[in-house]
């Protein structure tokens, strides 16, 4: 009897093992490539911001924070650091507000809600490099449909140049404010698919219940809505703003962040003094001051995402 | 008038006005490719003229002849579509796999340490990794190979595809179904495997789905480390075409283009919506 235990506890023993360490080695792909491929470059990259490393010189001497100087010094750097915030942020509020718009509206059993649900998420996979270029033409000068209605009418006497004007518009320039709309309608669908699947998780009871206490349309939208999918708005908001505040693609190929630097992002300024100038130290040390204004929301979100657990 | 047919006036409007708002904003999200369709069909001699008419005087399909020997548009798709796929099998499997363990085995150090590393990985902006991540590829010859993109996209795409994955078997796989087969002596892969995989396909469906489009739409990393011509998706084949500002003279194949290769995406995604969205349902509670 104990010899044959014996032999049943010796012949599972490598598949016991093996057993109990199963939920490590799951972990294991996912960990061990983010590591290698995502935080270990990183780390690199702080390293090399503190070097002058450029294609156009043999030796790479250390130079401390002589980058980060140089950076902070040029007035190019601010207006770009401006440029991504309003770009981020007001792009991002508007987004929101017809995302939500959007879900609250697409939650309800009318006809013909499956297809608007699907007509809405084509922005989404559309390629950001085919709607910019489209965006491009719309608002251009010459070949702008918008100019053609606003001449038609009477409206304008000559056709506006909406990504190529210097003027502003309540202190910032009117370009960043155009591409800022064609964000909006680039980031919304993610937002609409996130609220739309937060906002099925609410049992219509609780609405059968506001609306026999007699509470309004915003008293309903603000008291249950809005706190029973707290926890989708609040994760999806924090990435967004990230997402967007590293957003490239459109003041890259809208307006390659002209005219004059007024649409550069800081990702596109990064992206040309690395792989357009060929400085990769001074590349290095202004996406390390972009990851590190990225920080402030990023810190709020991961104590938020760790809060519920512990 | 009495007071029940006032109400139904009401219910009426109510859905009248529905309406008319989702047409309003229909309108704004389907100006840019109303003007891709126009700009297309739109008779050669009149595509240059300014200021732009709003619907062609005659329809012409010459410029989806045209666009096959302008551009290597089918090279281009081809290339896009191994890309991503692959990088969504692999993200998919890489994150569920983590997904899983993280939502199951919380408790312990290495899970919890393995949850920050994904929220702290999703926030580090791409381009920070890119600028070293480039010298590596490059020691390691995988500039102008499909392997250096798919590893990037993969690394991309699984923190959001881990934590995505993670809520769904947080709130829609009860811990009780898989008590029961553990009683029965299945082991915690086994469980993992035959109890929990099967009743997850809506979750791991919209995973793939989020995979799959960040992939499909990257353009950076890929303008990057590749120059060959003959492996450039589409983006940067087409950016490439018609580079910063020779656009205006090459707009009706660029919008040729641009409908061209939208439209898969669009079919599939007509197809796939449903479980996206059911899929992301289950696990939004915990957000």
């Amino acid at each position: 009897m104990e010899q044959q235990t014996e032999k049943v506890k010796k012949q599972n023993s490598f598949g016991s093992i093996l057993n109990q360490w199963t939920s490590f080695l799951m972990l294991m792909p996912a960990i061990a490539s983010l590591l290698i491929v995502s935080i270990y470059p990183t780390v690199k990259t702080i390293w090399m911001s503190f070097f002058d490393k450029s294609i156009l010189k043999k030796e790479e001497p250390f130079i401390g924070l002589a980058n980060y100087i140089e950076s902070f010094s040029k007035a190019g750097t601010w207006q770009t650091i401006f440029n991504t915030l309003f770009f981020a942020i007001v792009s991002l509020v508007l987004g929101v507000s017809l995302a939500m718009l959007i879900a609250t509206k697409l939650i309800k059993p009318y006809p013909l809600r499956g297809f608007f649900r699907a007509m809405f998420l084509i922005p989404w996979v559309t390629p950001p490099l085919v709607a910019s270029i489209v965006w491009r033409f719309i608002f251009s000068e010459n070949f702008s449909p918008i100019n053609s209605i606003l001449l038609k009418l009477h409206l304008i006497k000559v056709p506006v140049n909406f990504l190529g004007s210097t003027a502003t518009f309540l202190g910032v320039s009117e370009p960043l404010i155009v591409l800022t709309i064609i964000n909006v309608w680039s980031i919304f669908p993610f937002l609409m698919v996130m609220f739309i699947a937060g906002l099925q998780t609410v049992p219509q009871e609780i609405y059968e219940a506001a609306r026999m206490d007699g509470a309004g349309k915003m008293a309903t939208f603000w008291k249950i809505t809005v706190p029973c999918i707290r926890p989708v708005i609040t994760s999806s908001i924090v990435l967004e703003l990230i997402w967007q505040f590293n957003n490239f693609n459109i003041s890259y190929m809208v307006t390659n962040g002209g005219p004059l630097g007024l649409t550069k992002t800081m990702a596109v300024e990064v992206y040309q003094a690395a792989f357009t100038n060929y400085r990769y130290g001074y590349a290095s040390a202004l996406s390390i001051i972009m990851m590190l204004i990225a920080l402030i929301p990023s810190i709020f979100y991961i104590r938020s995402s760790l809060k519920p657990e512990n | 008038m009495n007071a029940k047919t006032k109400k139904k006036i009401q219910k009426v409007w109510k859905v009248i006005w529905h309406y008319i708002s989702l047409f309003l904003i229909s309108c704004f999200v389907l100006l840019p490719y109303y003007w891709m369709i126009v700009t297309a069909v739109k008779p050669t001699e009149e595509v240059m003229q300014s200021p732009a008419t709003l619907l062609p005087s005659r329809l012409s399909f010459t410029n989806f002849t045209k666009v096959w020997s302008s551009i290597p548009l089918a090279t281009y798709m081809k290339n896009s579509m191994v890309v991503s796929l692959t990088a969504t099998v692999v993200s998919v499997i890489f994150a569920t796999l983590c997904g899983y363990s993280i939502s199951r085995y919380i408790r312990k150090r290495a899970q919890r340490v393995s949850f920050v590393i994904m929220l702290v990985s999703q926030l580090i902006p791409g381009i920070v990794t890119m600028i070293s991540l480039y010298f590596i590829m490059f020691n390691m010859k995988l500039t102008n190979t499909y392997v250096g993109l798919v590893i990037a996209y993969v690394v991309w795409a699984v923190p959001f595809c881990t934590l995505m994955i993670k809520s769904y078997f947080d709130a829609a796989i009860p811990v009780a179904i898989e008590e029961s087969a553990r009683i029965d002596g299945c082991s915690n892969f086994g469980i993992f495997w035959r109890v929990c995989l099967p009743i997850s396909v809506p979750g791991i469906i919209s995973t793939g789905i989020f995979a799959f489009i960040t992939a499909w739409n990257e353009y950076m990393w890929a303008s990057i480390i590749l120059s060959k011509d003959k492996l450039k998706p589409v983006s940067v084949g087409i950016y490439d075409f018609i580079g910063q500002y020779s656009a205006n003279t090459k707009m009706a194949i660029t919008m040729t283009a641009g409908i061209i290769i939208t439209i898969p995406a669009i079919i599939i995604f007509a197809f796939l919506q449903k479980y996206l969205i059911s899929g992301l349902s289950a696990g939004a509670v915990k957000g």
